[in-house]
């Protein structure tokens, strides 16, 4: 799997300055402005005293000028707390350009960009109806372990990944990446679950090339990589527009979804290129600022 | 629309195998993709589709059926009936006369075309049609009487010739009119060039005449003027241009003379050869140049030796006999009342010795005798006096016209018959007047004096004299020198000899079955030998037989073709219209959409 974390992905990784939109108000102390008015030297606001504050914030200066006693409010810095939940069902192994190879870039990507903002990371892999959690990851130094656990995984399970994802338990809030081809009727359900485990949620949605137009003509007896369930099935060019139809009826539903319940949705083709996918597909999650 | 075969509904077995040869072409090949996720949504939105679109994805193979299908209906040979071929069945007349050897177009006579349109008439009647052939020309002949082989009525007309004769369908429709009764529906189809009337028959005439120009010889005569020969050539112009042309005369195929005359438009010209030496026995002239009917361009004459008969007439006085010889052409008649001087006459080698009631001591040994009241005992009795009788002509070649002829005579001799003769007039059981060929002249003998008799007040008495003195001065072989094809030439062969023979103009020669017969077989143009052996010399005698007038006349419009008459006429045989050949183009097309089907797919 050397091929997955490259000299390119490196020196692309390098490059990679990007802050990930995440406000959070818990969490531990960290590099991330938090929406909880705290104790960091960086000035938030006024307002006035309420019986109780700490006498020590009192804006001296402000009482001379208004004579009304007015507290200092401090932003308070915590850590993100980011989850990257990567699909290992062997339905993700498929492709010229692989999709397998391109989600764990991505996972790689999106670790770097967590653990070089100061950011907590969770990796998560899917495996069927099981989920491997890693422990948490804090720091640049640790990406290495990231990489590590990305290299060894293997795209081998079947199995829905809701019912994979059901056996996460969340401490707080945070973030999670959904890394996967999406072909489950669940996902509403995934991301509901998410949602409910006060998770803002991005959907990374990678599809090989040959899924999206299907290269293939002739009668064909198509076998499921995962169930491995079969279809007889002849492709001819209108069956080729069926397909396509029905690729964009699953895509549209996807993005309904995702709009739905407020889910950053990332539709990623494998075969796109390292800069497109590290800088085009990521752009999403940048914060404004 | 009518169905003509029904036998390729068999290959409709094919549609099944067409569908069972799509199912085998459709081998699976297994194929390992990430998820079957999508496929399957693909699979719902074809379910959802109407069953119209779900037809389209095996569209290939219907159109094989549809291609399929309309290639056996193109076997079946439908073809659009229009009014007219309708019948059970159908009496089509070609009309063969002479007139139909002019040229439809390059390439075709008006028979080529009658046929073709026959043929292709025949080919689009619908199946169990009966079919009756009948050709037309100076008579009808029925070729096929109801078949519906139509095979081989295409053969037969196929072999349907060209003849020579004078005539026009009407013999045809009239053959068609005697059988109608025999089929329910009839449709009569006559096919010919010049007017017919169709006599309330249903049906339609397919009008083969064509404009065309033709310029044709009528006659060819011949004379003699100082001890020169002359001849004529009568030629006709037929068409509406003046016409430059040439006739050559040959005599007995040597050229003789050539002329260059011009004929206006619808006119003949009268041509002259004169001072001609030519002493042989066969005259042609040849018109050059090309027209549209070259039969017509060629004349024959014959030159015989002795055209005209001698007659002795032995008689005290008879007007009667003179006036009815007098009335006839072609002979010289010698009178004498001295019976005793008739030694004298008789060396001059008579054709015709008439004896009116005076007998020589000796009858002549050769030419042919007619005696009026006089006996012979050598050669035949007079029986009794039956007084004052009736007479009645009976059947015989003298009294050919006169059937149920009566007249009365008075001191009339009942005859009797010599086995060498057969009646001609009778009075009840008495024979009063009888003819037949003994030791190889022709006597005739009647027992009453015509004086007595009212007969030669009567109508028919130069009739039969007429009758007698042609059917006596007939010592040449042939008895016409010149006819037309079709018309009868008489044979009047010697009994001493061998039976006659006859060479036509392409050298076949046949015997004939009897002495004295009309020969009838002219349908070829040219000169005719006939030859005969007697006492082992070999006698012959030439006629010719000559394109019939009335057939150069091909370049008028036929006036029925104006359906003036109510007839119904067509250029070309409108019956049917095969459907076979636009259903195959029809299919081609759909294979053309078929193989651009398949290279889009």
């Amino acid at each position: 799997m050397s091929e997955v974390f490259n000299s390119e992905f490196y020196s692309k990784l390098s490059t990679l300055r990007m802050r990930i939109a995440l406000s959070i108000a818990s969490g531990m102390s960290g590099s991330r402005k938090s929406k909880a008015k705290g104790n960091s030297v960086e000035f938030s606001d006024f307002r006035e005293y309420r019986l109780g504050d700490d006498i020590r914030r009192i804006d001296w200066n402000a009482y001379g000028r208004f004579d009304k006693l007015f507290i200092k409010l401090f932003m308070e810095e915590k850590e993100g707390i980011f989850n990257v939940f990567l699909d290992a069902s062997k339905s993700m192994d498929y492709g010229e350009a692989n999709k397998g190879v391109c989600a764990k870039r991505l996972a790689g990507a999106i670790s770097y960009l967590v653990l070089e903002n100061g950011d907590r990371l969770f990796l998560n892999f899917l495996e069927g109806e099981r989920i491997i959690s890693y422990k948490s990851l804090t720091g640049l130094s640790s990406f290495g372990k990231v990489t590590d656990y990305l290299e060894n995984l293997k795209f081998e399970s079947a199995g829905d990944v809701y019912e994979s994802l059901k056996h996460k338990e969340f401490r707080e809030r945070g973030m999670s990446f959904l890394i996967s081809d999406g072909f489950t009727d669940n996902l509403e359900d995934e991301i509901k679950f998410l949602k409910f485990h006060r998770q803002e949620v991005v959907f990374v949605h990678v599809l090989a090339r040959e899924e999206v137009e299907p290269d293939f003509e002739g009668t064909f007896a198509l076998v499921d990589s995962e169930t491995r369930g079969d279809l007889r099935l002849t492709m001819s060019n209108s069956m080729v527009k069926t397909y396509r139809k029905s690729y964009e009826e699953f895509i549209n539903r996807c993005e309904a979804v995702c709009k739905k319940y407020s889910v950053i949705y990332i539709p990623v083709i494998s075969d796109a290129g390292m800069e497109s996918l590290i800088f085009g597909s990521l752009s999403k999650i940048a914060t404004k600022s | 629309m009518k169905i003509l075969n029904w036998w390729p509904l068999f290959f409709l077995l094919l549609i099944p195998i067409i569908i069972f040869m799509y199912l085998l072409k459709q081998k699976a090949v297994e194929k390992e993709v990430s998820s079957l996720y999508l496929f399957r949504e693909m699979y719902s939105n074809i379910e959802a589709n109407t069953p119209w679109e779900k037809l389209k994805k095996n569209w290939l193979m219907i159109l094989q059926i549809i291609t399929t299908l309309v290639l056996i209906f193109a076997l079946m040979s439908p073809v659009l009936l229009n009014k007219g071929v309708g019948a059970d069945h159908v009496a089509i007349v070609i009309d063969n006369s002479a007139g139909m050897q002019a040229s439809y177009s390059d390439s075709q006579t008006r028979l080529d075309y009658a046929k073709e349109q026959a043929q292709s008439l025949v080919k689009g009647l619908r199946s169990g049609t009966s079919v009756s052939l009948i050709t037309s020309a100076s008579s009808a002949t029925l070729l096929i009487s109801s078949s519906d082989d139509k095979n081989q009525i295409v053969k037969k007309i196929e072999e349907i010739e060209q003849t020579n004769f004078e005539g026009s369908a009407d013999a045809g429709i009239d053959m068609v009119l005697s059988m109608k009764s025999q089929w329910e529906s009839l449709e009569t189809v006559c096919f010919t060039d010049t007017s017919v009337y169709m006599q309330n028959l249903d049906g339609y005439i397919v009008d083969t005449y064509a404009p065309c120009k033709n310029v044709g010889i009528d006659y060819l005569s011949h004379g003699f003027s100082n001890n020169k020969l002359v001849v004529l050539a009568k030629v006709s112009n037929y068409s509406d241009e003046e016409v430059n042309a040439e006739v050559s005369l040959y005599g007995d195929d040597i050229l003789q003379n050539i002329k260059n005359f011009t004929i206006a438009a619808n006119s003949s010209e009268i041509i002259y050869f004169d001072e001609l030496d030519f002493n042989g026995n066969v005259l042609r002239a040849e018109l050059s140049g090309v027209d549209d009917l070259r039969s017509d361009n060629i004349s024959y004459d014959i030159m015989s030796e002795d055209d005209e008969t001698d007659i002795l007439l032995m008689t005290d006085a008879n007007v009667f006999l003179e006036n009815a010889l007098g009335l006839m052409e072609g002979i010289n008649v010698t009178k004498s009342g001295d019976i005793y001087s008739f030694d004298t006459f008789a060396s001059q080698d008579y054709d015709v010795y008439i004896f009116d009631s005076m007998i020589p001591g000796q009858l002549p040994s050769e030419g042919n005798i007619i005696i009026f009241n006089a006996p012979y005992p050598d050669l035949y009795s007079f029986k009794e006096n039956i007084g004052d009788v009736n007479i009645e002509a009976v059947e015989h070649d003298i009294t050919t016209y006169m059937e149920g002829f009566t007249f009365g005579a008075s001191n009339v001799y009942s005859l009797e018959v010599p086995f060498w003769a057969k009646p001609f007039l009778t009075s009840g059981t008495d024979t009063v007047a009888f003819s037949g060929e003994s030791n190889g002249q022709m006597i005739s003998v009647l027992g009453f004096d015509l004086h007595n008799s009212d007969l030669a007040l009567k109508m028919e008495f130069p009739l039969m004299i007429y009758n007698m003195i042609t059917q006596f001065s007939e010592n040449n072989l042939v008895k016409d020198t010149v006819v037309s094809a079709g018309n009868s030439v008489g044979v009047n062969a010697q009994m001493e000899g061998t039976l006659p023979k006859v060479k036509k103009p392409d050298e076949t020669e046949s015997e004939l079955s009897d002495y004295r017969m009309n020969y009838t077989s002219t349908d070829q143009l040219g000169v005719y030998t006939v030859s005969q052996e007697v006492d082992g010399f070999l006698q012959s005698a030439y006629f010719a037989v000559n394109f019939p007038n009335s057939e150069s006349k091909v370049d008028v419009i036929p006036t029925s073709l104006d359906t003036e008459k109510g007839e119904e006429v067509k250029s070309k045989v409108g019956g049917t219209l095969n459907l076979r050949t636009l259903i195959i183009i029809i299919s081609l097309g759909l294979l053309g959409v078929e193989w651009i089907a398949y290279l889009k797919r």
